[in-house]
């Protein structure tokens, strides 16, 4: 690769895994997880504004916003496979089992909340602070504690609706 | 009670990816390196529509590419024909309306002479009386080659008479990138080599592991791209074999 004042390849290698790692909160399969992970660094490639000190933060935007699009994705894939007839798959051993249904269930209710609100979190989750956070979100640093707490409230919501209860 | 921040906490912290999971930065490298000089998406369209439109006057001008493309499309119009004729033996389930409609979406599959790994030639057509699950894969897709020990494990149980599984590879480089990686996977089924054109020959195979159920007269009765479950293969596999 050319070796800018931005050196990209550089970047891709200490970020990479921490990208691959968001996604992979996000999106079940590891594997999918990396090839996403890639695709958020051809964007970046192709994206020359958004290479300088700015582009971690745009990583981890693009890179959450990628997941929480293929997980909506694979949602509504479902719903249709379901309704023709496919996907009815019988449920192995991994399914029935009590953690893997709680992620499922995680990652539902983050396809069904306010976007904005799924991407604060699962950045959170991930370790960022308010101030990465604010960063990466383009938000106002000083209101960030707001929209985290709110998009919590919201999550909390759309998860009692959905299955009842909290736990 | 909990507090409402430590439960949403929580609840998030069960996504964590485990520990000893570990992203190959160096494969994911190469990959990106082999993606970055395809064409943009912008640019693939407009080439696409060129074709196309170049394509269309040549048959509507022109007597001998006219007379191919009908040679092309009868088949279909008498399938078509032949099948509302015989209204008693559809299948009106909604697996097989979406087949049927999802076959209509698509072109033929072709039935181009391929050369496998081992240098011998076949053809698609050469499969007719068996079910095909034909893969479109790369050496450089990393969900690709989670999906190999499966479709191995398939072709063993379900081949033979019965079923093939075709893996037909995308990678830019062709053979010279899937040799080295044949030498050092022993798979058991038929390996070829195309490129994105042939591929959109099938409907296109937009995203990859792409892979296509072909049933024994060769059409189209599953297609899907992206990442798909173990489960989902074999039970559609077993469906068209019994």
């Amino acid at each position: 690769m050319n070796a800018d004042a931005f050196d990209f390849e550089a970047t891709f290698r200490a970020q990479y895994d921490r990208i691959a790692r968001v996604i992979a909160r996000v999106v079940k399969d590891r594997a999918r997880a990396e090839e996403l992970a890639v695709e958020v660094f051809l964007k970046l490639w192709n994206n020359p504004g958004a290479q300088g000190e700015q582009a971690e933060g745009w990583l981890y935007r693009t890179a959450v916003r990628k997941g929480l699009d293929e997980l909506r994705h694979r949602t509504r894939r479902a719903r249709y496979e379901q309704m023709l007839g496919f996907g009815r798959r019988v449920p192995t051993p991994e399914d029935v089992r009590s953690a893997a249904e709680e992620q499922e269930r995680v990652r539902m209710v983050l396809s069904a909340i306010d976007k904005r609100d799924a991407e604060l979190l699962v950045l959170r989750s991930h370790g960022l602070s308010y101030r990465e956070l604010a960063a990466a979100m383009e938000l106002n640093p000083a209101s960030i504690g707001t929209f985290v707490s709110r998009a919590q409230n919201d999550f909390r919501k759309e998860y009692v609706k959905r299955y009842g209860t909290e736990e | 009670m909990e507090p409402k921040n430590d439960w949403v906490d929580r609840q998030l912290a069960k996504l964590n990816p485990d520990s000893e999971w570990q992203p190959q930065v160096a494969s994911a490298l190469t990959r990106f390196e082999g993606r970055r000089v395809k064409p943009s998406f912008i640019g693939a369209w407009q080439g696409s529509l060129s074709l196309a439109a170049a394509a269309a006057i040549c048959i509507i001008a022109f007597p001998a590419p006219r007379a191919f493309a009908q040679r092309i499309i009868s088949p279909y119009v008498e399938s078509g024909t032949a099948l509302l004729l015989s209204a008693g033996d559809i299948d009106f389930s909604p697996n097989h309306i979406f087949a049927t409609f999802h076959h209509w979406l698509n072109l033929a599959p072709p039935d181009d002479v391929l050369t496998d790994s081992s240098g011998a030639r076949f053809r698609l057509s050469d499969y007719n009386g068996k079910v095909v699950l034909l893969s479109f894969w790369s050496t450089q897709c990393a969900a690709c080659l989670k999906e190999i020990p499966w479709f191995m494990e398939f072709q063993s149980t379900y081949g033979k008479d019965k079923f093939a599984v075709i893996g037909i590879s995308l990678d830019q480089g062709g053979w010279k990138a899937v040799r080295p990686f044949l030498a050092t996977h022993n798979l058991n089924y038929r390996i070829g080599v195309g490129d994105d054109v042939w591929a959109s020959q099938f409907g296109g195979a937009d995203r990859i592991p792409a892979a296509m159920l072909l049933n024994r007269k060769g059409l189209i009765v599953a297609k899907h791209s992206g990442v798909h479950e173990k489960a989902d293969y074999e039970r559609k596999i077993r469906e068209a074999v019994n």
